[in-house]
């Protein structure tokens, strides 16, 4: 469905994956790589644009920062940089990081994929493998031999 | 992020099941390429079944001996790194930082674990070359290399003939020999920090026949340097010294060239053979740090100019304009620009209209003296065409990208629970590194001391232990904000030579003692309910006005306001300053700024506002610096009528 606002800016619909609809400047959808050949390869003029990979909790948090990123110019650089910094603690606190990763992926903006990235690999960052097992959940599926065995496979990664 | 603990619970409370592992592997070795060094990846490798193999295969390479105890160690894990490497894997980029200063070399291999299997190789160029080897096989497309040595280092040649890389990054290194270079795909080259010794450096066409963009900054050497490529588009050169330099480049469009004339070494390079006929912008900005320039300075920068006589914006400093105007080489002359369009002249900040500091004031160093003008326009046709703006020399720099700093050694601290950091930032580039990206939200930080940064981000973070701040040095941009959410703990706050262009905002529940010398800022407002003791001065070789407003200290009970120059031109915003001290029980000021509140006649028929006064410090400067006795203290009557009812103490300034 393109529905155009007042200021000329056309609309689009996004469809997210449990049927939540998002009205959005296209110029804002635009900035997934995804949604921009969606858009050009003509599938918007009819009906919204289906996110069959992406929850609408996920995609609401993609549209904030896609927002944002559309209508900043490249001067308030720095000023962009504190609100990415602010926008993945808040999102942190709604969705999981890796739904947001995923759906960037999928969506492929890149801004957003490289941000994630960078707040998961910081996570990592300083904690042993005890604690990144229990921030994340990851199940030791070693035996205790063959955990033997890779640590001392990779026993320099460890000095 | 909130703290660690809470992290971990949280991830824990929600992730039920394990989300990061069900990633696709590229997006997980896209989040394991981040990390500072490979080694930290390659830690994953015990978490599950599913992350063992992970590491092996990562597009991006970084490798750091800031994370390494020893020599061995590192090389250790270089090697074996490579050797468990999926080969069929591509390697995208290689970031290789060698710094054996800070490392411990190992002696003689002692012991007596198992190790066969391993290679070892005991130089460190070979371990490198190494390195580089299997990248250029692998389809290395960028590398970053940086190598402090106390000796001198060959130049990488295994990466020599690598048909996919495209930008190479140079640092620190010494270089011990110039062999002829190839890098045919080369289009991006920086160098920087560099020592050549007596010999050339050489960048030229059958070396790099494809550079497009050439970025040489701090490099030094007594030879000749050589510039030359078809497809150069772009070259900077800063604080580059060479004896002679030799440039063409028939496509170059952008030249950027700026300098410190030091008394001690710096000296400019001989611009003997200059070929730049499609240059459109051209920028030279070279400061002098030296009274006197010798004749063969002049020259130099006249040859210079000549060099880019066919740029057609032109951006040029004040200083070496003036010094070749005073010894007369502008004079009758006509300038080799002939094509110019717009002229952009960099000025200090203190000189332009509506900056700070020359608010109340023209001052006179504002015009560029006319024959500057005439000199540079009297090559072009049309002179009247020519647009000709100035520009704040700071902020214009500010635009400019710098190169990129290290960051490993404060991550590190940071990971390892610092708990005080004194940055010390002296850099010729003028203040233009940010706060290190890994320092900031830094939760253990205690006492944090910056000198020579840009500190605009710093606000943007939290630290939450942080009692202790002191800037020195350093700039902002926007408005930097002292507040509750970035600063709960700030108890001592000092800021010394700090300048921005928006406004400093100094408020804090647990602000005790805050202390403002020599800031430049737009407004300062102050608004802290449990600071005690507040000072205020204007640093010491000079002075800048400042704006005080919203001053709200309600519990303040020491207050030092030191001012010695121009204390009547900006009597009302000391005024204002002073009414914003009213509740402080004891109070410094100085001598002449009660003069020259007096002699702007706001003392007359005031009384004074201070109402919980105990103790009052008059101090003055009454000798001069070599001890000499300058004039015999006697104040006016008006200061005695307003100061009427307190004992004054009068001292004699000591910090001097």
């Amino acid at each position: 469905m393109s529905i155009t606002t007042e200021n000329n800016e056309k609309m689009i619909t996004l469809m997210s994956s449990d049927g939540e609809e998002f009205v959005v400047e296209e110029a804002v959808a635009a900035q997934s790589q995804t949604i921009k050949h969606l858009i050009e390869d003509g599938c918007s003029t009819e009906g919204s644009i289906p996110l069959p990979n992406v929850t609408g909790r996920v995609l609401s948090e993609v549209i904030q920062y896609c927002k944002k990123h559309s209508s900043s110019d490249d001067k308030e650089e720095k000023e962009l940089e504190a609100w990415d910094a602010e926008f993945v603690k808040a999102a942190d606190d709604h969705v999981a990081l890796t739904d947001l990763m995923m759906a960037a992926n999928f969506l492929d903006i890149k801004g957003l994929l490289d941000l994630v990235a960078q707040t998961l690999a910081n996570m990592i960052t300083g904690k042993s493998p005890e604690e990144v097992r229990r921030m994340w959940n990851i199940k030791n599926d070693f035996t205790p031999e063959e955990a033997e065995k890779v640590r001392k496979e990779n026993q320099w990664a460890f000095e | 992020m909130g703290n660690p603990k809470k992290e971990l619970d949280r991830g824990a409370k929600r992730n039920a099941e394990d989300r990061i592992s069900s990633l696709p592997d590229d997006i997980i070795r896209r989040i394991l390429s981040l990390l500072e060094d490979t080694k930290f990846a390659a830690k994953t490798c015990v978490l599950s079944k599913r992350w063992k193999n992970l590491w092996t295969s990562l597009p991006d390479l970084r490798f750091n001996t800031a994370y390494y105890k020893t020599t061995r160690s590192f090389r250790k894990f270089l090697l074996s790194a490579f050797l468990q490497r999926d080969r069929n894997c591509e390697v995208r980029s290689l970031h290789l930082s060698m710094d054996y200063e800070h490392l411990r070399v190992d002696e003689e291999f002692d012991d007596n674990s198992d190790e066969e299997g391993y290679y070892y190789v005991d130089d460190d160029e070979s371990s490198r070359d190494y390195v580089f080897r299997y990248a250029a096989r692998h389809g290395v497309r960028f590398v970053d290399y940086r190598h402090r040595h106390h000796s001198e280092l060959s130049l990488p040649s295994a990466l020599m003939d690598c048909h996919t890389l495209t930008t190479l990054n140079l640092r620190d290194l010494s270089v011990n020999e110039m062999p002829f270079l190839y890098f045919p795909a080369v289009t991006s080259l920086y160098v920087g920090g560099c020592n050549f010794g007596w010999k050339c450096f050489n960048v030229t066409q059958p070396s790099f026949p494809n550079l497009a963009y050439l970025h040489i900054y701090n490099l030094l050497g007594g030879g000749d340097m050589e510039i030359s490529g078809t497809k150069l588009v772009t070259f900077k050169m800063e604080g580059v010294q060479f004896n002679k330099v030799k440039l063409s480049a028939p496509n170059l469009e952008v030249f950027e060239c700026r300098d410190t004339i030091d008394a001690k070494w710096r000296r400019l390079g001989d611009f003997f053979d200059v070929d730049l006929p499609s240059l459109q912008t051209a920028e030279v900005v070279v400061n002098y740090k030296v009274y006197h320039v010798s004749e063969q300075v002049e020259d130099k920068l006249m040859k210079i100019l000549d060099g880019i006589r066919n740029a057609k914006s032109l951006t040029l400093n004040l200083p070496p304009l003036k010094g070749l105007n005073k010894a007369g080489l502008l004079k009758h002359r006509t300038s080799p620009f002939s094509n110019l369009t717009s002229l952009k002249f960099l000025v200090k900040r203190k000189y332009l209209p509506g900056g700070c500091i020359s608010r109340n004031r023209a001052h006179p160093q504002l015009q560029v003296p006319e024959e500057i003008k005439t000199y540079l326009l009297s090559g072009t046709p049309h002179p009247q065409n020519v647009d000709i703006t100035l520009e704040d020399e700071w902020m214009h720099k500010q635009k400019q990208s710098s190169p990129p700093t290290p960051n490993w050694a404060i991550h590190y601290a940071v990971t390892h629970g610092v708990r005080h950091v004194n940055l010390v930032h002296t850099s010729w580039a003028n203040l233009n590194s940010p706060v290190p990206s890994a320092l900031l939200g830094c939760r253990t930080l205690e006492t944090l001391k910056l000198t020579g940064l840009d500190v605009s981000k710093l606000p943007s973070a939290c630290f939450g232990a942080v009692t202790t701040l002191r800037l020195d040095h350093c700039k902002f941009g926007g408005s930097l904000d002292f507040k509750d959410s970035s600063f709960p703990n700030l108890a001592n706050l000092h800021l010394r030579k700090v300048r921005g262009d928006g406004d400093v905002v100094i408020s804090g529940t647990k602000l005790d003692y805050v202390a403002v010398e020599g800031v430049l800022a737009r407004r300062v407002k102050l608004c802290a309910p449990n600071l005690q003791h507040f000072k205020y001065s204007d640093g010491d070789a000079f002075y800048w006005f400042i704006d005080f407003c919203d001053i709200d200290l309600p519990s303040l009970q020491c207050a030092e306001v030191l001012v010695y120059k121009d204390c009547e031109t900006r009597a009302d915003e000391l005024l204002e300053l002073l009414y914003g001290l009213v509740n402080a029980e004891s109070l410094t000021l100085t001598v002449p700024l009660l003069e020259g509140l007096n002699k702007a006649g706001l003392l007359d028929h005031e009384t004074s506002p201070f109402s919980n006064l105990k103790s009052l410090k008059l101090l003055v400067r009454s000798r001069n610096r070599d001890g000499s006795l300058r004039f015999r203290l006697k104040l006016p009557n008006q200061i005695m009528t307003y100061l009427q009812g307190f004992d004054v103490i009068i001292e004699e300034d000591n910090d001097r």
